[in-house]
């Protein structure tokens, strides 16, 4: 390349605002939804003149230090993952370079037409498939009125999360897991080929992070400001190299843009986590339209189709560009929209926390008397491995929810399979634990949560914990489904059982992908007491979370009639209980194997949290858990919840 | 104050001996360090500046 020198333009006052005034704009977008807020820049600097390769490198350049304040803005407010973001950096440099060599093949056999059509076919092929899709979630979330809820990981996620390729695993404190990093690897390199081609590579890497991995919109949307420096950096070396950034027109719209991004990033803190979402698939469907606008003039220079008079090619790229900053003027408009709603609500919860309680307050702790229902004491069962990640994620969530305590256990087995192990064996193996609960601790503040800690030795898991949560009168022990090592190999089957056997409390069983319920609840109910309890415990939740429930009765294939008109009647009880308690309820009356049947039933209507009830032996019996439930809790890929009265 | 009071010098600096400037970026090799010291210096005291502009305004973060 060579150095551009003299083609450095002459700048007017009105160019100056305008270019501001875009930065400022695009800055918003940008410290929002982690980019997207650059593509209108290029053309914008052209249109005043700016040769094209100058407009590309003076935007590269004021993206860099603008991501690098948006990231340390974001970083503040605990939405960063910093690991993540390099790690996809790099990868992404790679992309670029890929991306700017197809670039400058394409442009080298079919001149700038076919380089301007590859760019906007890319542009609609991304933007269509990728912010469809966005926005059909977008939407999704909001019609099924979970906005409140967290949001959902996934089920390619959590594929994606238990994958385990040896010497490939990577923690990242995003989702609380390790994933290969040759998932991450694509993903970055997707993302530079992106930058590289349309300049906005937030449109593949943020979406490819919510989804592929599992990231939350906000910490996703956060961690693309990691990704963008690096991105930045390395493109603005490559440009400045050959001379080709106006570094007064790459100041100018950092100046603009900066104001923007502090914007953006405080608006991330009053919203709900699926508006990331809501702005980048508008604008990505409005960036759409205006490149698709524009792939007739491409077609027509390159003879594809039917030359295109001047005055209609100029007409069309005018438009192209302004639908561009409509773009990005609609997505800024629903952010600021977004913090002054956020904003206000907020400063009206204040004002709220601050008028004293009245006097009678006691009435709520009436409601409580009843150990039915009640989460005010959550005892965590953990050995740090991946296999209590879940179990660990929807403590930390529920507990808050539920302004519940929450104590956190691991232990240290001695005896047994450890007898025998040299000493310095179990010090390995209670230092093991004592990091696991000091994570969960650490992860607990980082939410402004705190958990009591309990690091326990025994020789049978379950009898410490049943212990533990009697010790501490817990209401409700959280803990995974199975392992493979430590105590959460003793979960596998039989300590699960256990301690749903033994425990007086509820149980929560967590798989360790799942997440914390948003959807629905799904109660499984066979008319007996201990199902009218474990309704009770899923009114409760509903309320809490503001879910519909599911109520759901099985009807064997040999049941008589008498059986099937009492598995009807169970059902119509427990709905019409729920719905006078204010409940959002659907009743289903399903036949077939009842464990087949629930399971099924919650896959398809989407529940995210089965709760059924213990039937609550004694004695010897107490080990058989049922095979129902044991089938429920192995086969569901959500939570269950065996509520003990 | 100081970061906006900073941050307008440097842009009058940048406006000031922009032919300059330019001259020397466009020659390219080593010189890109140049354009990448003035992009971080006036992210910092620029990045500042807009902080505490917002904060002025009573537009924070939620706690």
């Amino acid at each position: 390349m060579d150095p551009a020198g003299a083609n450095f333009i002459d700048l007017g006052f009105a160019n100056v605002l305008f270019l501001l005034g875009l930065g400022f704009v695009g800055g918003m977008v940008s410290g929002f939804i982690g980019s997207g807020g650059a593509f209108v820049l290029t053309p914008a600097m052209m249109s005043m003149g700016a040769p094209g390769i100058v407009a590309v490198a003076s935007n590269i350049c004021h993206k860099f230090p603008k991501a690098l304040v948006g990231a340390m803005k974001r970083a503040k407010y605990g939405q960063v993952d910093l690991k993540l973001g390099i790690i996809m950096g790099v990868s992404a440099e790679a992309g670029i370079l890929y991306g700017a060599h197809i670039q400058e093949s394409i442009k080298h056999s079919f001149g700038d037409a076919g380089s301007n059509l590859y760019v906007s076919a890319a542009f609609v092929v991304v933007l269509a498939i990728v912010g469809g899709y966005v926005l059909w979630d977008a939407v999704r979330i909001y019609r099924s009125g979970a906005q409140h809820a967290e949001e959902k990981v996934t089920g390619l996620a959590r594929w994606v999360q238990s994958l385990h390729i040896p010497g490939t695993m990577v923690y990242f404190p995003s989702i609380k897991a390790k994933v290969s990093f040759l998932v991450t690897l694509p993903m970055g390199f997707a993302t530079g080929m992106l930058a590289a081609t349309i300049a906005v590579g937030g449109f593949v890497g943020v979406p490819s992070m919510m989804y592929v991995l599992g990231v939350p919109s906000l910490m996703a949307s956060a961690t693309e400001l990691v990704i963008a420096f690096i991105m930045g950096v390395g493109g603005t070396i490559k440009y400045a190299w050959s001379g080709f950034v106006d570094i007064r027109l790459a100041m100018i719209i950092l100046a603009g843009s900066l104001f923007g991004i502090q914007l953006g990033a405080i608006g991330t803190t009053y919203v709900k986590p699926y508006m990331v979402k809501v702005v980048m698939g508008t604008i990505m469907m409005i960036v759409l339209v205006s490149r698709g606008i524009v792939i007739p003039v491409y077609l027509s220079e390159l003879e594809i189709i039917a030359p295109i008079g001047s005055g209609t090619t100029k007409v069309l790229k005018t438009v192209s560009f302004y639908v561009m900053v409509l773009a990005l003027v609609v997505g800024a408009s629903i952010i600021l929209r977004a913090l002054v709603g956020g904003m206000r609500a907020h400063r009206l919860e204040l004002a709220a926390a601050a008028v004293p309680a009245p006097a009678p307050a006691a009435a709520p702790a009436l409601t409580r008397l009843s150990p039915v229902g009640r989460f005010d004491k959550v005892l965590l069962a953990t050995d740090g491995s991946e296999f209590s990640a879940g179990a660990t994620r929807v403590a930390l969530e529920m507990g808050p929810k539920c302004n519940a305590e929450l104590t956190t256990m691991s232990m240290v087995l001695i005896g047994g399979y450890a007898e025998g192990n040299p000493v310095e064996v179990l010090r390995e193996a209670e230092a093991d634990a004592q990091r696991a609960l000091e994570q969960v601790k650490r992860e607990a503040h980082r939410r402004g949560y705190d958990t009591r800690t309990e690091l326990r030795q025994g020789n049978q898991p379950y009898k410490e914990i049943v212990r533990l949560a009697d010790d501490i009168r817990a209401d409700v022990i959280v803990m995974g489904r199975r392992g493979r090592r430590g105590l959460a190999r003793m979960m596998v089957g039989e300590s699960t059982r256990s301690v749903i056997g033994y425990a007086d409390c509820s149980v929560l069983v967590v798989p360790k992908a799942a997440g914390v319920w948003q959807k629905r609840i799904l109660l499984a109910t066979d008319g007996s007491r201990h199902s009218d309890m474990a309704a009770v415990v899923a009114g409760e939740l509903a309320r809490k979370c503001d879910l519909p429930i599911s109520v759901v009765s099985v009807l064997r294939p040999q049941f008589d009639e008498a059986r099937r008109a009492e598995g009807r009647a169970a059902m119509e009880r427990v709905k019409t209980a729920l719905e006078a308690e204010g409940a959002t309820v659907e009743g289903a009356v399903l036949e077939g194997d009842p464990a087949a049947q629930i399971t099924e039933f919650a896959q398809t209507r989407g529940a995210d949290l089965v709760v059924l009830g213990s039937h609550g032996r004694t004695g010897l019996g107490r080990l058989l858990l049922g095979s129902v439930s044991e089938r429920v809790i192995g086969q569901t890929t959500c939570p269950v919840l065996v509520v003990k009265a | 104050m100081a970061f906006g009071a900073v941050t307008a010098t440097l842009y009058a600096l940048l406006f000031a001996f922009e032919e300059r400037i330019l001259e020397i970026t466009g020659q390219g090799g080593w010189t890109f360090v140049i354009p990448i010291a003035i992009a971080f210096t006036l992210s910092y005291t620029h990045g500042n500046f807009t902080a505490s502009f917002w904060d002025w305004f009573g537009i924070k973060a939620k706690k």
